[in-house]
């Protein structure tokens, strides 16, 4: 890792467990600027757990979270955000009062830009991500894929320099899924910035991403491109032997 | 040494009542997020059966006049009635509102039930001689004891341990418990809103009637604030212990009222009259310490 | 030339969710003062005192979703504070000997004076909120019952400064409607200004989901302290021309009955809007004031109707109940006053100036 001199964001040996109950165990990786990297699992395995310890929605029992090698780990959330790691919700969390282009103007606002500024901000988001005429709408009236956009346009507002989605494409036809893709895949070039990429879809984990980390049971399963995930026996095992969304070609 | 002890056992009966009414609380509070404010105004109401409605100020007797074990069923009839009727009426329309709507309606639940007091009963204090004889003091090992205290910690103390046990012990108890704790979930496993939701009050109205039995006895007045401060310092009860959690509110209002007779005790004269702004300040700084409350369960916690 | 016209026509339409209300309510006073009876002046006055107070809940509650049962006693803080600069020099040194020895001696004059108690209110509010708002929504509710309760029993038990429970007789009265509605006015403007700030808009978004606001960035603390503080100032200033209208004050007017009076307006007209304040005070004093006349009694065709004492409580309790059932978001729906000639043109002009609130409340979990 010495010599790259790339921003990152890295989980270092990663710890967390609720009542005794172990949500990760020892989870190390790293996501860089300018690349898109997969986080997969079966359910349960800790991928949403991972999302929040590293935004400061979660302490972990162990182990440090660094944004370019500052300990961030104990940073509270909109600390976090504000030193340039933003999130999407698995559930959208509008701000349901707030008209489309409030809702990312007032995330623009969080990381302190001035009014004017926010604004404009917001606007180019929201052309970019094809919102340009429901910006006035208020946000609870959007559908629940516009939703989930608009999660994605709230939280690239502070400009952050690592974008952690959750979950973005769920609930989406293959439609919507490929549009998303295309503005997922222009995202490192256009906002510089790096993406974590938490999904069930493997047609968009594929398509989207450069490097995948598995998680299961709260460990650390594989890491590696998408066709080495893909052919991994120990991951293969795992999603056929809990039966779920087992990766598939595209 | 012996003053002490008496200082100890007092805190401990105190403690008790609190817990009770904490406890009520908080089994309301688990099973629709509804901070019940109204909780006194059953406490109120209940004491106020025990006398004929009217506007005199030394009313006859109503259930008071009743023997014993049946002045005990027909208050506590009266006050799950009304518990329950709150429920019907004003909040099950409410059941899907926010935690701040539904604590505001149960403010206006209060305002109403002690307005329509106030109509028929007038404002001014009514004195009612129920329980006189237990007046008198009771001596054990040295310690010379009113026999209301010792009524209060008996009754009190027998309350929480059988709640405790129906919490732990009956499927119907667990069931609530399950429901306090964490409603959706009980939900999922097949365990009725509308029956917990019930029981709930039910038992908040049973518990109401118990502490307002206790509170006539040991002052011998009715007022239509009686309920008021036992109710208040239930709520700061339910924080300090941690919302959501059954333990954290009785443990709460143990220690809120335990505190309150040590600082009566040992304030300087001069300070005894604030004794309550001491208590609630006492409350503000324990949330300070723990804004979760000294008992953090997963429902206080905003899932993300 | 049609860049300004447009400009003034924009900022015309922001400004008059506030300022179409104002106009209003003008109206209003210019008739009763003309023509009204001296009640119906005083109902009017009071009515006013009563704006500024439900404003001043409303920038908090309204903004951040938190229900506060606490405001109350920061009008307390003002109002006594007003009366030791300004009340009964002779019987001071009797009655409030525990006052310091400057205040014993001299009065203040009353604007001086009620400057200086509104900064101790915001002072109070400030320490208040630095501790409370660091709770979550419901236990900060609590704690602010906690402060109310506090507040009231420090104060009836400071005899030497307070005169414990007793009423404080004797405050120069200079109240009059045109006094309460310049002040009812700034209130309003100073609520309005928030509410369109960028403080606004971010307490707004906490409001709406505090997880989502603290993901990018919005400290829920400090947004939460802003409007506390601010709303305490407005408090006070409503605490001072509450003692300076009736002239006395005791510190269990400023106890739960008053809470409760000031927070069923503001949700029977809505939290969610400063239209939806002003408008509950309008409608809850109202009711309140005709069912004090039956109360009172009148004569109805050839018989005397009179209510006993006490309907006016139980009917305002039905009335809140009803309206928290009926119409979650109360009866503006939170909606703000809207310029009704708005063409398409200065929709998009900002966004501030939209309907919002339509959405029912958060559920519970």
């Amino acid at each position: 890792m010495t010599g790259d001199r790339k921003a990152e964001l890295s989980a270092e040996n990663i710890s967390v467990s609720f009542a005794g109950l172990r949500a990760l165990s020892n989870v190390t990786f790293a996501v860089h600027t300018g690349e898109i990297v997969g986080l997969i699992g079966p359910n349960g395995a800790g991928k949403t757990t991972m999302v929040n310890v590293l935004t400061g929605f979660q302490r972990p029992t162990d182990g440090r979270v660094l944004l370019n090698g500052t300990d961030i780990t104990r940073y509270k959330a909109d600390a976090v955000a504000k030193s340039g790691v933003a999130r999407s919700f698995q559930a959208a969390r509008m701000f349901n009062a707030l008209s489309v282009a409030e809702n990312v103007e007032v995330a623009a606002l969080g990381h302190g830009a001035p009014r004017r500024q926010a604004r404009a901000r917001a606007s180019e988001i929201l052309e970019w991500i094809d919102f340009g005429g429901k910006a006035e709408s208020p946000a609870s009236e959007l559908s629940y894929g516009d939703q989930r956009r608009l999660g994605i346009a709230r939280a690239l507002a502070g400009a952050p320099k690592f974008l952690l989605l959750d979950e973005p494409a769920s609930g989406m036809n293959d439609a919507e899924c490929d549009d998303l893709n295309a503005h997922i895949a222009e995202i490192p070039s256009r906002f510089n910035c790096g993406v974590l990429l938490i999904e069930h879809n493997m047609r968009v984990i594929m398509q989207a991403c450069g490097r995948i980390h598995v998680l299961e049971g709260g460990r650390s399963l594989a890491e590696g491109t998408p066709d080495d995930v893909r052919t991994n026996p120990a991951v293969r095992a795992a999603y056929l032997g809990a039966d779920q969304h087992p990766p598939k070609a595209t | 040494m012996l003053h002490v002890l008496q200082v100890i056992l007092d805190a401990i009966a105190l403690g008790s009542l609190y817990a009770l009414v904490a406890l009520a609380i908080g089994l309301v509070f688990g099973v629709m997020k509804l901070i019940n404010f109204a909780q006194g105004d059953y406490i109120t109401l209940g004491a106020y059966s025990l006398v004929v409605p009217s506007a005199s100020i030394t009313p006859p007797l109503l259930f008071g006049a009743l023997p014993v074990p049946a002045m005990i069923f027909s208050v506590v009839i009266t006050c799950v009635i009304l518990a329950l009727a709150t429920e019907r009426i004003a909040f099950r329309p409410l059941r899907n509102s926010s935690p701040a709507t539904l604590l505001v309606a149960s403010f206006a639940v209060s305002y109403f039930i002690q307005h329509v007091t106030m109509l028929v009963q007038t404002g001014r204090p009514k004195s009612v001689g129920i329980g006189s004889q237990l007046a008198n003091a009771v001596e054990i090992a040295g310690l010379r004891m009113p026999g209301v205290q010792i009524l209060t910690m008996g009754v009190t103390l027998a309350l929480l341990i059988g709640l405790v046990l129906f919490l732990k012990k009956t499927p119907l108890g667990v069931q609530m418990r399950a429901a306090a704790e964490n409603f959706e979930m009980a939900r999922l496993l097949g365990i009725r809103a509308d029956k917990v939701i019930a029981l709930a009050f039910v038992i908040s109205g049973g518990l109401a009637a118990a502490v307002s039995m206790l509170l006539v006895v040991q002052t011998g007045t009715l007022d239509l604030r009686m309920g008021l401060m036992p109710v208040v310092i239930a709520f700061f009860a339910t924080v300090i212990g941690g919302i959501g959690s059954l333990s954290g509110a009785a443990l709460g209002g143990f220690l809120v009222g335990f505190v309150s007779v040590l600082l009566q005790t040992y304030l300087p004269a001069d300070l005894r009259p604030s004794r309550d702004a001491f208590v609630f300040g006492l409350v503000i700084l324990t949330l300070l310490v723990r804004p979760q409350g000294l008992i953090v369960t997963s429902a206080a916690k905003e899932r993300v | 030339m049609a860049n300004l016209a447009a400009t003034l026509r924009a900022a015309f339409v922001l400004a008059w969710p506030v300022l179409g209300l104002l106009l209003m309510m003008a109206a209003g006073v210019l008739i009763v003062s003309s023509f009204g009876s001296i009640s119906l002046q005083r109902t009017l006055t009071e009515g006013l005192i009563k704006i500024v107070t439900v404003v001043g809940l409303y920038i908090f509650i309204g903004n951040s979703g938190v229900i506060s049962f606490g405001q109350t006693a920061f009008m307390a803080v003002a109002a006594y504070a007003s009366a030791w600069q300004t009340c009964c020099p002779g019987l001071k040194p009797i009655t409030m000997h525990g006052l310091p020895e400057f205040l014993i001696r001299n009065s203040i004059p009353i604007i001086p004076a009620g400057l200086i108690s509104i900064l101790l209110s915001a002072l109070v509010a400030l320490i208040v909120g630095l501790v409370v708002m660091r709770l979550s929504g419901l236990a900060a509710s609590i704690a602010t019952l906690a402060v109310l309760f506090i507040l009231n029993a420090a104060y009836s038990n400071w005899d030497s400064v307070t005169m414990g429970v007793s009423s404080i007789v004797g405050l120069p009265t200079y109240v009059t409607p045109w006094i309460a509605y310049s002040m009812a006015a700034g209130a309003m403007i100073v609520a309005y200004l928030f509410q369109i700030s960028r403080f606004g808009l971010m307490l707004r978004a906490t409001r709406e989901d505090e997880v989502a606001a603290r993901s990018v960035g919005l400290s829920v603390f400090w947004l939460r302290l802003i409007a506390f503080v601010l709303s305490g100032i407005v408090m006070g200033l409503a605490g001072v021309l509450h003692a300076h209208f009736l002239g006395t004050i005791s510190i269990d007017t400023f106890f739960l009955n008053l809470t409760f009076i000031t927070l069923a307006m503001l949700v029977v007209g809505g939290t969610r809007s400063l239209f939806g304040a002003v408008a509950g005070v309008f409608v809850v004093m109202t009711v309140i004031d005709v069912f004090r006349r039956v109360e009172s009694g009148v004569d109805l065709w050839s018989f005397k109707l009179a209510l006993p004492a006490g309907t006016q409580e139980v009917i305002l309790a039905m009335v809140l109940l009803g309206v928290l059932i009926f119409r979650p978001n109360g009866l503006t729906g939170g909606r703000e006053l809207t310029w009704p000639f708005t063409r398409s043109v200065t929709r998009s002009v900002d966004s501030m100036e939209k309907k919002r609130g339509h959405v029912g409340g958060k559920p519970a979990r």
